[in-house]
């Protein structure tokens, strides 16, 4: 079964990009190689200039961890961690020293707006505030791309908002963000939306075009 | 990933889940307490018969009749004067002395109206080189005194306190008074030795004999008697008294016309076969430790097998935000590690105490040695490392994608 074919797509350094589509899609494939989880059978990724499709499935693991930030529909923290230590983890895997990664941790979820809940375990905090803190997680290495996949999936409307409003935020700073959802008005707040259907890209349009279509 | 930070997360795992990890260590803790507390008694064993064997001497070797009947005692194949003639030169021996003991005597106390029985020993020159006693004053039985037939003793410290009430060089050249069957004779003191028999720590000392050294003519002048107790000797090389032995029991067969007539044993080979025997108990017991700590292994196996698959998700997430498959592994294998070697370490506890107990109720001393508590940690982290590796793998080659969806 092909999960893709014929797909091209060129995300620029700063740009906030959604992808769309229902499921079967192709969309989660698509993150999975854009994650450097999954490597396309046939054609090239190349991501911040290194040529993925070509690298060696060894050193993928040290790609995610420097230019790749993961924010998952279930967050996907570890549940006997503290926010500061689940922080801590991408740094602790690129080897840094223990005062430099408390630090930067401490930065990240000052961002986030948690300083005041580093030392709270996942589960004692509500589904928003666990997402803020798997967002400090991926900024955390100053990664190149920040994939979130479906990050807004799980969560009540206040907290959808306080999510979109920090990707917003970050994007503003420069980072660069490519962002699954279904969710047309969450993807109402990005630059860009490119949506699959059936292994394929049927539109890549600026959000205002989209937009525009849709309201007709 | 820094070594200290594995470490420090897979304590936090192991200690997550007490009674699991208590449950899995249970067949390390069995096997290495049976080990420390079989090697430490078994250690303990070993030096009270190292001990032994200093008291008697090494390379020491006795030769007497096989038969010690007062029938053989008596006849034509007894051992005599003679027999030591021809048998001192022998190659491989070093020093050999004829001996004959007899409890056929009394000595005077300082009491006159008390005596002791006297256990007198006649000896050869050579005697004071094989025993090697502590010599408190004076000196030994020489080959003069030997050859003149002298009344000279050489008495204990024990028995110079019995008999002229205290011990000092002014006992040397005082005169004892030894009663057989042929009435009291005269012997002059000619040296007092220091006391290493049981006699002397006894709170019964006073029942024991008093030991009392003469030379050999004398003493078979005294007891009217040309054979001998036995020839002792000490052998040149004394790893190798096998050898010695049978060329002493072929000389004296031949000479006496006899077979298997003769004993020539190493004091020391009672001991020997005891030491074996410890040693086959001590490595019968450490199979059987060994099986255990097997059968540990695979039941850490199998606990980190289901921690495996328990946190697969969590092993998605990590390798999701950079974990290297060798980052995975080794979280594993340290986990493996940490719970066999602290099995280990509580194996190591259990064994000390219940080779205290134990050898408390055996009336053993026990010794914990270094070298065996090296030997439990390696053993223990040996099997996390070998029971460990298999899991891990399984873990570090998981496919990210797979792990991270499942629930």
């Amino acid at each position: 079964m092909v999960a893709l074919r014929e797909v091209d797509l060129w995300v620029d350094k700063g740009e906030f990009v959604s992808i769309m589509g229902s499921s079967g899609s192709g969309k989660s494939t698509m993150m999975n190689i854009l994650g450097c989880l999954d490597k396309p059978t046939e054609g090239t990724y190349i991501l911040d200039g290194i040529d993925i499709s070509k690298t060696p499935d060894k050193m993928l693991s040290e790609i995610r961890n420097k230019k790749i930030g993961f924010v998952f529909q279930s967050f996907n923290l570890l549940p006997k961690l503290t926010a500061l230590e689940n922080v801590e983890l991408p740094m602790l895997y690129a080897g840094a020293p223990a005062a430099e990664r408390h630090k930067r941790a401490k930065e990240a979820l000052n961002i986030v707006g948690l300083s005041d809940r580093i030392k709270h375990k996942p589960n004692e905090m509500s589904g928003g505030q666990r997402q803020r803190v798997a967002i400090a997680r991926a900024l955390v290495n100053n990664p190149a791309i920040i994939l979130a996949d479906e990050p807004t999936g799980n969560l009540d409307s206040k907290s959808t908002f306080e999510i979109i409003d920090i990707f917003k935020r970050l994007n503003e700073e420069g980072s660069t963000i490519v962002m699954v959802t279904h969710e047309p008005d969450v993807a109402a707040h990005t630059k860009r939306i490119v949506t699959f259907k059936d292994g394929r890209t049927i539109s890549d349009r600026p959000v205002e075009e989209e937009f525009k279509d849709v309201n007709v | 990933m820094p070594i200290g930070e594995n470490i420090k997360s897979a304590f936090k795992n192991v200690l997550s889940n007490k009674m699991r990890t208590f449950l899995t260590m249970l067949g390390i803790i069995i096997g290495i307490a049976s080990v420390i507390a079989i090697f430490s008694i078994g250690n303990g064993s070993q030096a009270e018969i190292e001990e032994q064997f200093d008291s008697l001497g090494v390379g020491r070797m006795t030769i007497s009749l096989r038969n010690n009947s007062p029938r053989q005692m008596f006849s034509s194949n007894a051992l005599t004067l003679d027999d030591y003639e021809l048998l001192k030169d022998t190659e491989g021996v070093k020093y050999m002395s004829p001996t004959y003991s007899s409890s056929n005597c009394y000595v005077k106390l300082l009491d006159p109206k008390e005596t002791n029985t006297a256990s007198i020993t006649g000896v050869g020159a050579d005697y004071y080189d094989i025993m090697s006693p502590t010599l408190l004053y004076g000196s030994y039985i020489s080959q003069t005194q030997i050859d003149e037939k002298s009344k000279v003793a050489v008495i204990t410290n024990t028995t110079a306190n019995k008999v002229f009430g205290y011990c000092s060089n002014a006992v040397i050249g005082e005169k004892i008074s030894l009663k057989s069957w042929k009435g009291s004779q005269k012997y002059t003191v000619i040296g007092i030795v220091k006391d290493e028999s049981e006699a002397a720590s006894s709170q019964y000392a006073d029942e024991y004999p008093e030991s009392i050294v003469i030379p050999i003519s004398t003493a078979q002048r005294l007891f009217n008697q040309k054979n001998l107790t036995n020839i002792t000797l000490t052998a040149e090389y004394p790893d190798n008294t096998d050898e010695l032995s049978e060329r002493i029991i072929a000389i004296l067969d031949e000479e006496h016309n006899t077979s298997e007539m003769y004993n020539c044993e190493s004091t020391t080979a009672q001991l020997e076969a005891m030491n074996e025997v410890t040693g086959t108990v001590t490595l019968l017991i450490s199979g059987v430790a060994a099986i255990s700590l097997i059968v540990g292994g695979i039941g850490v196996m199998n606990i980190m097998m289901v921690t495996v698959t328990e946190r697969t998700r969590e092993i998605g997430i990590r390798k999701s935000i950079g974990a290297k498959n060798s980052d995975i592994m080794l979280q594993f294998v340290i986990e493996a590690i940490i719970l066999t070697s602290l099995g280990g370490l509580l194996g190591i506890a259990f064994g000390w105490a219940a080779g205290l107990i134990a050898g408390h109720i055996l009336g053993m001393s026990s010794v914990v040695s270094v070298s065996s508590v090296i030997l439990a940690v390696a053993i223990s982290s040996a099997i996390g490392i070998i029971f460990g590796v298999y899991p891990a793998r399984k873990a570090a080659l998981l496919d990210p994608i797979e792990a991270l969806r499942y629930e």
